[in-house]
């Protein structure tokens, strides 16, 4: 009880400082701006193409914009405590390292969900100027990119836990390129023709990667949307649960190498 | 016998550091205790290992060998933290909190409901004379005031162990002289402190016993009054029309002698002292003053160092 008291107070705090940071209100407010830019680009085509356009756009921006606040703030988190010293004053108190990683990482969480939340809202107007119908598809699809956010920033915060920020960010936007095509590589794995039966020596790497890799286009119903194909619940609670699965085991690493730092 | 509060033994650790990897021992095997209620000072020059071993102490490093017991628990364990408050060196705390704010963080840390917080943080900044900023964010602070804002956060959950690293460094007079009368409260009330400090004449007015390390190993542990014992003991003597060959004398027997006209200062060995003064008084010459020296902590410790320094090359 006293453990979950006081990752919450990590938590709370670390939403705190990231609300209080003017870059990041930047950045909420460049990505709330890009959504509404949809508007515009959507004028530039004809009438009935102008409800796919909002559509895609939006959920395009939401999930890129999702992304790259995800990056910046999960390598940042750990790193800034590191930097700027405030760890030597927060890790001396009766604070467990894994209640300390756990509670920065649910703080993210929250602050991961204030702009999903946002951007969905401003998507969800969009849709609205332009007459489309907010489907409870479209509710689904932001829960879905919040679920890929939260195994992208746990990449994040792993790496951040024994890299530099520059590297963490790197490998963190490379696991998620990699993640959003492991659905194309089982294809090609499972085909008959194509990359892995001209170059049957990286079928094993290809086969690794699908095994390690979140398959991170489960979190991508933009086709679905475009086809008006429906999209259960179920679906969505599994790929919920299939990111929760990542995460911790994402966390839990993390909780490993932080646990046998020296913090000189 | 009472449980000391603090026990530090054969505690070494070594890093690796560049891309060599070359091995660098920082701390080399000290061992020393702190007893229940003790003012504790923690002496030594730059680069010592004053700071690695306490940060050994509260778990931010961990040894290479030997061990740390903080009320005979390992410095990780919960109930050990519970009775201990820290002040790193040079303090950086979250600059977009007000000192409040931080003082309320790190009180849920403690496990104190809200109504409790909300009195310790009250007297906590009015106790280290932040009243007046208590609206200002930590980042408008002058390095003083942090270093104010570190001792709050410190004793927020009221420790029976308060470690403070350089607590007066970056403070000016006035500001010393609070954070000393802090340090001596907090003895009133019966807690321990353990301090490391530059400024010996802080030590040697505040603390019962030292540790005093260098290049990472114990060079002197025990009481004040023990330390400076182990100090020269010189007396000077002003004296007028002193004959010159008793001057001669005692310049040849490694005395000091200083002229100015017919006037003379003497320094010689406490013990030569007494026959020497005879011995002037007996030629007829007059004594101006006779007065004891002592070395102070600042001079041995500066001497100590020195010797540590030759030993090294």
């Amino acid at each position: 009880m006293n453990s979950l008291f006081r990752i919450l107070a990590v938590a709370a705090n670390t939403f705190r400082e990231s609300a209080r940071h003017r870059a990041f209100i930047g950045l909420l407010l460049g990505a709330f701006i890009l959504i509404l830019s949809s508007l515009l680009v959507s004028e530039l085509v004809v009438y009935d193409q102008q409800r796919r356009v909002v559509q895609d756009f939006g959920l395009f921006f939401i999930s890129f914009a999702g992304v790259v606040i995800a990056v910046i703030i999960g390598v940042l988190l750990v790193y800034k405590e590191l930097e700027r010293k405030t760890i030597y004053s927060l890790l001396s108190k009766p604070l467990h390292r894994y209640e300390f990683l756990v509670g920065k990482y649910l703080g993210m969480l929250l602050v991961l969900a204030t702009v999903t939340l946002v951007l969905g809202g401003s998507w969800f107007l969009v849709l609205i100027v332009r007459d489309v119908p907010v489907r409870l598809v479209f509710v689904k699809a932001v829960l879905l990119i919040f679920g890929e956010l939260s195994i992208v920033s746990a990449v994040a915060i792993l790496f951040s836990s024994f890299s530099s920020p520059v590297l963490s960010g790197i490998f963190t936007f490379g696991i998620f390129v990699v993640g959003r095509q492991v659905y194309f590589i089982n294809e090609l794995l499972t085909s008959s023709k194509g990359l892995f039966v001209t170059a049957p020596q990286l079928r094993p790497l290809g086969e690794a990667v699908t095994r390690i890799f979140p398959d991170l286009s489960l979190f991508d119903v933009a086709r679905e949307i475009l086809l008006e194909v429906e999209v259960s619940w179920l679906y969505v609670s599994q790929s919920l649960a299939y990111a929760l699965c990542y995460v911790v085991i994402l966390i839990a690493m993390a909780v490993l190498v932080f646990q046998r730092r020296d913090f000189v | 016998m009472t449980q000391p509060v603090l026990t530090v033994q054969e505690l070494k650790k070594t890093f690796k550091v560049g891309f060599t990897r070359k091995v660098v021992e920082a701390v080399r095997g000290i061992s020393f205790e702190v007893g229940q209620g003790e003012i504790f000072g923690f002496l030594g020059p730059n680069g010592a290992g004053k700071t690695t071993t306490i940060k050994t102490i509260m778990d931010l490093i961990r040894p290479t060998s030997g061990t740390v017991r903080i009320f005979g628990r390992p410095p990780g364990d919960m109930e050990a933290r519970l009775k201990v408050g820290y002040l790193p060196e040079q303090p950086y705390f979250y600059d977009y909190l007000k000192p409040g704010e931080l003082l309320d963080f790190f009180g849920k840390l403690y496990g104190l409901d809200s109504a409790e917080r909300r009195q310790r943080i009250t007297r906590l900044i009015e106790r280290v004379g932040l009243g007046h900023a208590r609206d200002r964010t930590l980042r408008r602070f002058s390095k003083g005031m942090l270093q104010r804002a570190g001792v709050a956060q410190a004793l927020i959950g009221n420790p029976e162990l308060v470690i403070l690293d350089e607590p007066l460094s970056g403070l000016d007079p006035i500001g010393r002289k609070e954070l000393k009368d802090v340090i001596a409260n907090l003895r009133t009330e019966g807690k321990t402190v353990f301090f490391s400090s530059h400024i010996l004449a802080d030590i040697e007015l505040l603390c019962d016993k030292i540790v005093i390390i260098d290049k990472g190993k114990l060079r002197f542990f025990g009481t004040v009054k023990d330390f400076l014992k182990t100090g020269r003991s010189e007396v000077e003597i002003v004296v007028a029309g002193a004959p010159e060959e008793l001057l001669a004398r005692v310049s040849s027997q490694g005395g000091k002698v200083d002229r100015f006209g017919n006037r003379a200062k003497l320094v010689v060995a406490g013990d030569r002292s007494r026959e020497l003064v005879d011995a002037l008084l007996a030629a007829g010459a007059d004594l101006e003053a006779v007065v004891p020296r002592t070395e102070g902590l600042e001079e041995l410790f500066v001497r100590m160092a020195g010797k540590g320094e030759e030993a090294a090359r």
